[in-house]
């Protein structure tokens, strides 16, 4: 491989592609936590049917799901600008090439758990709403003490993988020159011409945060079983004797 | 006391009730009656509004509700006057069997905490399942959920328990002890409804029995006289197929 590729270079460039790795989870959280907000009302609208924005709410949703994500990182960093400045007349030379990063991540997130928020709640039991009626709590009281944390409870899942998704998804983001963990890999190939390293480094920064978040999530699946964890247990024991 | 009149209900074309009446006295066990599609299911569920009807009035203590245009405040006071025991146990699954008794407690009724557990624990051992008090519903069979069901709405300490087919959705093995927790409750004197097709339960414990058939009364009377004398012809026809011969003669 002659002077290529070098391990000695991937340990020395590992600390500094991890120096960069808070810009990438903070790209993550940050967008997960839009997307969760954003997502809850599109669906929101569309399980209440609410005309008009349920409408729209499927346009977008189509929009999100079936582009590239790099389509709308562009469409965000290229398109906001023009919509902010013509529209609402907002000067926006000042922005951070952050907040377009966040409002593209973000709003893709509010697409895909829009879906998955949506598909939760109306998969909740109807004779659960009908039982905190019957024992005379309010509509409010029933969505919030009984009804979201069951859809939540279903929602977990597919919600871990989308977070995952997104963590790798932010891959992209260096793009619009966000100076994060693939920026810097990518940085430091072409002030140094080795670019292979870098990439090495990257990948076991993303592998390995995947497999911890995915514990993560395991972990929480677990936490809220209401029981049936236990009781696949408690088979499992009766199995055994 | 509890009184429904002319309820009216319609799923499209489908005229569900066409015009019931029913009166329901302090202390009196109404057990209704009929076959599939009778429309007996839909009116105890427009009696707390978890269906709306098209029309008809529903008198619940001093309160006079239409069962068509209920305000949200009318609609919440009758909730917390009545009790609802479902087919399908209607627990929250997301609750422990304690919690699902003190929600209603605290939450709507707003009854102290520590008396709402008291309560709670009160009528799990009145049912016999205080020992399961921090399992979830996923960890009980059907007849411990129901028997918690029945629990539930006991604590509520409502003007009149509404039973919508408590025990069939229920092993054969299992209805026993379900009917037997209804009959306690029976002579605690507490006002019930219940819809079922449990024959002998309602010769048994009905002060009042209902048959009804394609949406409207068709006889009403004690168990004795719907049982060993009923009037009309359709009546008839229904016991003859829901009882075995041997026990007419």
């Amino acid at each position: 491989m002659g002077d290529f590729f070098k391990w000695s270079r991937v340990w020395e460039y590992f600390p500094k592609i991890l120096s960069k790795f808070p810009i990438t989870l903070e790209i993550v959280l940050g967008s997960f936590a839009i997307g969760l907000v954003l997502g809850s009302i599109i669906a929101l609208i569309k399980i209440n049917k609410i005309p008009v924005l349920c409408q729209l709410g499927s346009i977008y949703i189509s929009y999100i799901r079936g582009t590239p994500i790099l389509v709308q990182l562009f469409i965000a960093y290229y398109g906001i600008p023009v919509f902010v400045n013509s529209v609402l007349h907002i000067d926006v030379n000042g922005w951070d090439k952050m907040v377009y990063v966040y409002m593209a991540y973000g709003f893709n997130q509010a697409g895909f758990l829009a879906e998955i928020i949506r598909g939760a709640i109306i998969s909740v039991d109807a004779v659960q709403t009908e039982a905190g009626y019957s024992v005379g709590m309010t509509g409010a009281q029933t969505f919030f003490r009984i009804v979201l944390p069951q859809a939540t409870r279903i929602a977990l899942p597919p919600m871990g993988t989308t977070f995952i998704t997104l963590f790798r998804s932010t891959a992209l983001a260096y793009m619009l020159g966000i100076m994060d963990i693939m920026g810097k890999a990518k940085n430091l190939g072409v002030t140094t011409f080795h670019t292979l390293e870098g990439y090495v480094d990257a990948t076991i920064i993303f592998v390995i945060t995947s497999i911890i978040l995915e514990q993560i999530f395991n972990l929480l699946n677990k936490r809220l079983d209401y029981g049936k964890g236990r009781v696949v247990k408690q088979r499992k024991e009766v199995a055994a004797k | 006391m509890i009184e429904i009149r002319d309820a009216k209900k319609a799923f499209g074309k489908n005229e569900v009730l066409k015009g019931v009446s029913l009166k329901v006295d302090t202390g009196d066990v109404v057990v209704i009656l009929g076959p599939s599609g009778s429309g007996k299911t839909t009116l105890l569920r427009c009696l707390n509004f978890l269906e709306r009807a098209d029309a008809g009035t529903l008198i619940i203590g001093d309160e006079e509700v239409n069962l068509h245009k209920p305000s949200r405040k009318q609609i919440l006071s009758v909730r917390r006057k009545t009790a609802f025991v479902f087919q399908n146990y209607g627990l929250f699954n997301n609750k422990t069997a304690l919690q699902n008794i003190t929600e209603g407690l605290i939450v709507a009724r707003k009854v102290p905490k520590a008396e709402a557990i008291k309560k709670a624990e009160e009528v799990l051992e009145w049912v016999g399942l205080l020992d399961k008090r921090d399992y979830y519903p996923s960890q009980l069979s059907g007849g411990q959920q129901q028997r918690i069901g029945i629990a539930r709405a006991v604590a509520l300490d409502p003007e009149v328990i509404l039973f919508d087919e408590p025990t069939s959705a229920l092993d054969p093995e299992l209805v026993g002890e379900i009917l037997e927790v209804i009959k306690n409750i029976a002579k605690k004197g507490i006002t019930m409804v219940v819809v079922t097709h449990e024959m002998n339960f309602a010769k048994d414990v009905a002060s009042k029995v209902i048959f009804m058939d394609e949406g409207v009364v068709v006889e009403e009377g004690t168990s004795d006289e719907i049982f060993l004398a009923p009037k009309e012809e359709r009546t008839r026809q229904f016991l003859k197929r829901i009882i075995p011969p041997e026990y007419i003669i």
